[in-house]
């Protein structure tokens, strides 16, 4: 099985790293743009999972304190970008979260809502 | 010089500040922790906590004079905790916050969320303009907002129901 390769990023409090099928993003994510340094490691992400026909990957968010709604933003981009793929090329992404952030239960519920057929979510 | 504060509350907080975004978090943090005097729901607090948040952030991209001003107020009466922000902007920029929040109300907030999300990443260049569906949708709040011409200040309130 493929492995998604990304350059890690860590900047402003927040790191992401890709490691094996799964993504980690953990810190708080409080930037006023934070798609200046998550846009450029999720584009090189999605393109290594599509590159390699990774058809299902984990995203772990499970420190993850906060997320702005900046942030939000660039993971319904992730969603569009995968929704905007053939079908043969499209992976299911499964959200890792945690019942210590609050958050998590709300934001992830309603993002998973862009795909469901390709989103889920597991709360630890 | 007299201290102004509103009594009969369950708890009462009055912040100004200078809009540096680093202030922002920190901000959010105190309101969390305010909060968790008389209020045991944790999942309450974060949604106040987070929509703090979000309008300091409103208040901050859109503020054309330093100084911001938050009040949150626990009720004693009511399960309620009011959330106001004040910043001073353009009429311009208070008309279009408040036709947001006039389109806002017309949905359901869940179908009005995901619609702003779609919306949110076909132009990138401004900002996400998902702060106050979020507080609407995950925060159940009820939304307004009072534009004080005179001044040049715009209040947004936020209700929430705990």
């Amino acid at each position: 099985m493929g492995e998604i390769k990304a350059k890690p990023v860590s900047n402003s409090g927040i790191d992401m790293k890709a490691t094996g099928t799964t993504v980690y993003i953990s810190g708080s994510i409080n930037h006023p743009r934070p798609g200046e340094f998550m846009e450029p490691f999720i584009q090189e992400a999605h393109e290594s999972i599509v590159t390699n026909n990774i058809q299902e990957i984990k995203v772990d968010i499970t420190n993850l304190k906060f997320l702005n709604s900046a942030g939000i933003r660039e993971l319904v981009d992730w969603v569009m970008k995968l929704n905007h793929l053939p079908e043969e090329k499209k992976y299911k992404i499964e959200f890792l979260c945690s019942s210590e952030h609050k958050w998590q239960e709300s934001s992830m519920s309603t993002l998973i809502y862009l795909n469901s057929n390709y989103l889920s979510k597991v709360t630890k | 010089m007299e201290i102004k504060y509103q009594r009969n509350t369950n708890g009462y907080l009055d912040i100004t500040f200078h809009p540096k975004w680093d202030y922002i978090a920190i901000t959010r943090l105190y309101v969390e922790n305010f909060l968790l005097i008389n209020m045991a729901d944790k999942e309450n607090i974060h949604k106040v906590g987070t929509a703090a948040s979000e309008l300091l952030e409103n208040a901050n991209k859109f503020s054309i004079e330093n100084g911001i001003r938050m009040i949150v107020k626990k009720s004693k009466v009511d399960k309620i905790v009011l959330l106001s922000v004040f910043n001073k902007t353009t009429k311009e920029n208070a008309e279009k916050l408040m036709k947001r929040i006039e389109e806002m109300d017309k949905w359901d907030s869940l179908d009005y969320y995901i619609y702003r999300m779609k919306e949110s990443v076909k132009n990138k260049k401004e900002s996400s303009q998902l702060g106050l569906a979020r507080i609407n949708h995950e925060g159940q709040a009820q939304i307004s907002a009072f534009f004080d011409k005179e001044e040049g200040v715009i209040e947004v309130k936020a209700i929430f129901c705990i």
